[in-house]
């Protein structure tokens, strides 16, 4: 060791060794079951000795690569937390994976790049929907995080989607009835940097109100459907807010780290008054209710809202997951109104809110619903008072208007 | 299996680091079991992304085991030696030919001779040149006595697809290695500065060259991108290819003295180069070596009577080495315009090329300038999907009106850091700081302090674009 002219690198290598292993073995301790039952798995299907090799060399790689060391690592977030400072260092405001762009804005808000779409065919599909249903339909533009006046994107790295969402109005206009949520808080000069999470797409439990809110006075005006006569269940002053200061690391900033942009505060909304809900998932298991009970009973996941990892998705603290339908049923206003709602995840907390002023809401959502159900038949048949379509403006795809 | 990714770095290489020196070394005699170990571990790491293809690599060493055999004995019979090279060239010719060249030579006919030849859809199998080549180098060292016959065919096995250099090379001759096979020194100091170099590599890889892919693979993929769009994507890729390639070259001169094993140099700066003869001194060395010494030399290299001679001399080396780096008319157009290049430089600049250090500053910049461009160019050749998007691309360059675009400024702001380093560290200013720092003992210390924190958060912030899921290319697939 006297005449040993590298410490440095010697240093540098015990620290390499130390990583490869600290990171590596635990991930292997943890993952060796499901490496070795995709083994075993893929062995059950015996197709001659060839076959079955490049059957076992597929799922063992498959597991191993991604879902067990790309995935799953241990201490995934130590690295992508290291990504968020080189990130930031090197003044990066695009981060290009594989599967997305996160681009940051001028106020450091992350967004999704989405590119331009012709949504003219999505357009006629909902249109022929309208002509093809008995019930009338409320299409709600949900805003988008890009905001007119106050959100600037890098160069060349944009998001289509409000032009997208334009082009569909644009073509509905007069043939159904829609609610551009975007024009409506332009009006009311509402504080955008207060609308959607710095972290995430989805807009904020208060903005979901807001949207809530404006969607009853809509249903009032254009339709003569009023599920909250008494201003009663759309005043926020009848509900309480509860603060969890950084403790959401959305969608987008799991993406890129928690040193990129910081952390998301979470403001969970709930009702002072008294309300009692059954909530059935009538595809998975239409068996057994989801939950039952009061508002917070119903409809919130506690266990996501209890945790202290950054990374439980606050937004799914509404309702947990989207599923193909989830009947929502107020046991305290038998005679209201019946609403199907077609839906995206932005409709979590806002389909809750809305839950409080009618009999029952049928959340649909295409992206799980069974292909075989054609939805103006299932329409018709659950004879909806109104159908709303409440959609943000990056969900212009194939599968969100395959009707 | 790459090297920039999460199983090599978490999986493969830690559990062959653990069995190597924890069970095999300690427990074993002599370098059997450490190279049967090593060439199973090889094999595991080519098969992780080639199951199919791997046990076509396991019969090319054995056919090439067989042929070293056969020429090492017969070495002194001439015309059964020589046959034997000619049957080993076939063989190893054949394999890369169906492997790599087959569908384009059909297309290319059935376009030509208006022809209906059926064209087989063939994956082509990665590294498939790099190791046909050493394949290759073993039998013609050991039939030259550069390198001794290996009696053992895990031997030959473990110099064919040892995992630093199967894929992506550098390619190692039989002779630089045949003794390291099975007398070698496994030590401390060469596992420190293995992973430190290791390092340095993924670092290069990862950090800059796939943020320099990001850039070149969009603009190329542009339909008409403005002039300084064209030039951005086309210095994008100049950085791109080095650094990923010599990155590649650097993890695999890293990991080699992990295990015991050196291998020469293949990268030397090159693109401070003030010609581009200069620069093929200094750009993938063990392909230029391999070429001069298999190809062109035994021609006769420029120990010629004729200059016609001499000139056909370079252009095969050229036209092979275009073909070698991939099926496709834009990879030969580069190598003849390299021939090109190089004749211009052999007949007309020699003198002036030979005494470019002594020249004034403005010349060897400019001579620098005018080398660079030439790289530029031939880059953009190599990289363009075909000639024609070639010609598009260069027009893009020299005669689009529209200078910047939206696409300019987007990626020349976000990229731009990266830029920066992507020039420095092009130049030799790692060895310029190491001379610095070794004249002053103060500045020598607090190098030796901060050296292995800078490397280790080299690899820390490699491993997190790896782990991020960054845009991470191959980009060997045509070799």
């Amino acid at each position: 060791m006297k005449n040993f002219k590298c410490f440095p690198q010697f240093v540098c290598a015990v620290l390499f060794l130390i990583a490869i292993f600290l990171f590596g073995a635990p991930t292997l301790v943890d993952r060796a079951d499901d490496i070795y039952k995709s083994i075993t798995g893929s062995l059950k299907y015996s197709e001659g000795l060839f076959k079955t090799y490049q059957k076992v060399h597929q799922s063992f790689v498959e597991e191993t690569e991604v879902d067990s060391f790309t995935e799953n690592l241990w201490n995934r977030l130590f690295f992508i937390d290291i990504y968020s400072i080189a990130q930031r260092v090197t003044l990066s405001v695009v981060n290009e994976d594989v599967s997305e762009i996160i681009l940051k804005d001028n106020n450091g808000k992350l967004h999704f790049s989405e590119p331009r779409t012709d949504v003219s065919k999505y357009a006629e599909n909902m249109i022929n929907l309208q002509n093809s249903i008995n019930a009338p339909i409320l299409f709600v533009q949900a805003p988008n995080k890009k905001l007119k006046g106050y959100t600037q994107l890098p160069k060349y790295f944009d998001n289509f989607s409000n032009e997208n969402a334009d082009d569909f109005l644009s073509a509905i206009e007069g043939k159904v009835e829609y609610l551009d949520l975007r024009d409506v808080l332009e009006q009311e000069k509402l504080d955008k940097k207060e609308l959607f999470y710095v972290t995430d797409h989805h807009w904020t439990v208060e903005t979901a109100f807001w949207g809530y809110r404006k969607t009853v006075e809509k249903l009032r005006q254009s339709f003569d459907i009023d599920i909250d006569a008494e201003d009663f269940f759309s005043d926020i002053n009848n509900y309480t807010k509860y603060e969890y200061p950084k403790s959401f690391l959305g969608a987008q900033g799991r993406r890129v780290g928690r040193f990129y942009v910081g952390v998301d505060d979470y403001t969970l909304i709930l009702p002072d008054f008294e309300t009692s809900f059954v909530t059935n998932d009538t595809i998975t298991s239409p068996e057994k209710t989801v939950a039952e009970g009061d508002f917070r009973q119903a409809f919130i996941d506690e266990e996501i809202l209890s945790s202290k990892d950054v990374l439980s998705d606050r937004h799914s603290a509404y309702l947990s997951m989207d599923r193909g339908e989830l009947i929502i049923t107020n046991k305290l206003n038998a005679n209201g109104k019946k609403i199907l709602m077609v839906k995206d995840s932005f409709a979590r907390p806002y389909a809750c809110f809305m839950a409080t002023g009618v009999s029952e809401i049928a959340m649909v959502d295409m992206r799980y619903l069974p292909v075989r159900t054609k939805l103006a038949d299932y329409i018709n048949e659950y004879a909806p008072d109104v159908v709303i379509f409440l959609y943000n403006t990056e969900v212009y795809t194939d599968t969100m208007f395959r009707f | 299996m790459l090297f920039s990714s999460n199983p090599f770095l978490f999986f493969f290489l830690p559990i062959v680091l653990l069995l190597y020196y924890g069970v095999f070394k300690p427990f074993f005699k002599g370098f059997t079991a450490r190279n049967v170990f090593l060439l199973i571990a090889s094999l595991f790491f080519y098969g992780w992304g080639e199951e199919v293809f791997v046990f076509v690599l396991m019969g090319s060493i054995l056919a090439n085991y067989v042929f070293g055999l056969l020429v090492d004995k017969y070495r002194e019979n001439k015309p059964v030696a020589k046959f034997v090279i000619f049957l080993t060239c076939v063989v190893n010719l054949t394999v890369i030919f169906i492997g790599k060249y087959l569908m384009f030579t059909l297309n290319n006919v059935n376009a030509l001779f208006k022809t209906g030849f059926p064209v087989p859809e063939i994956a082509l199998p990665i590294g498939i040149s790099f190791f046909t080549f050493q394949a290759l180098s073993y039998v013609i060292d050991v039939y030259r006595k550069d390198g001794k016959v290996q009696k053992n065919p895990l031997n030959v096995g473990l110099y064919i697809v040892f995992f630093p250099q199967l894929i992506a090379g550098p390619i190692v001759r039989y002779e630089t290695v045949a003794e390291q096979i099975n007398y070698r020194e496994e030590n401390l100091e060469d596992f420190s500065k293995g992973v430190c170099r290791f390092i340095v590599g993924l670092a290069k890889k990862v950090i800059i060259s796939n943020n320099m892919a990001i850039v070149a693979d969009t603009v190329f993929g542009a339909e008409s991108p403005a002039m300084a769009t064209a030039w951005l994507g086309a210095l994008a890729y100049m950085f791109q290819i080095y650094f990923d390639f010599s990155g590649y070259s650097d993890m695999a001169m890293g990991l080699g003295p992990m295990f015991g094993f050196h291998f020469k140099e293949n990268f030397d700066y090159p693109y401070i180069s003030t010609s581009v003869t200069e620069f093929w001194r200094r750009w993938h060395i063990s392909l230029g070596t391999w070429f001069r010494d298999y190809v062109y030399f035994p021609m006769g290299g420029s120990r010629v009577e004729s200059k016609f001679r001499l000139i056909f001399n370079l252009f095969v080396v050229w036209f092979l080495t275009g073909v070698w780096h991939g099926a496709n008319w834009t990879f030969i157009v580069w190598g003849i315009y390299y021939f090109v290049l190089l004749v211009i430089e052999k007949l007309f600049l020699l003198n002036y090329i030979k005494t470019i250090s002594e020249k004034p500053i403005y010349m060897r910049a400019l001579s620098h300038i005018v080398t660079l461009f030439a790289v530029i160019m031939g880059w953009v050749v190599f990289r363009a999907e075909n000639l024609s998007a070639f010609g598009t691309y260069t027009v893009s360059m020299f005669a689009n009106p529209v200078l910047t675009d939206d696409m300019f400024w987007g990626y020349f702001t976000d990229k731009a850091v990266i830029f920066v380093f992507a020039i420095l560290f092009s130049m030799p200013v790692a060895p310029m700081a190491n001379r610095i720092f070794a004249k002053n003992l103060a500045l020598k210390k607090i190098q030796g302090f901060v050296y292995p924190f800078v490397v280790f958060a080299l690899f820390l912030v490699s491993a997190a674009y790896i782990v991020k899921g960054s845009y991470n290319p191959f980009i060997y697939f045509n070799f």
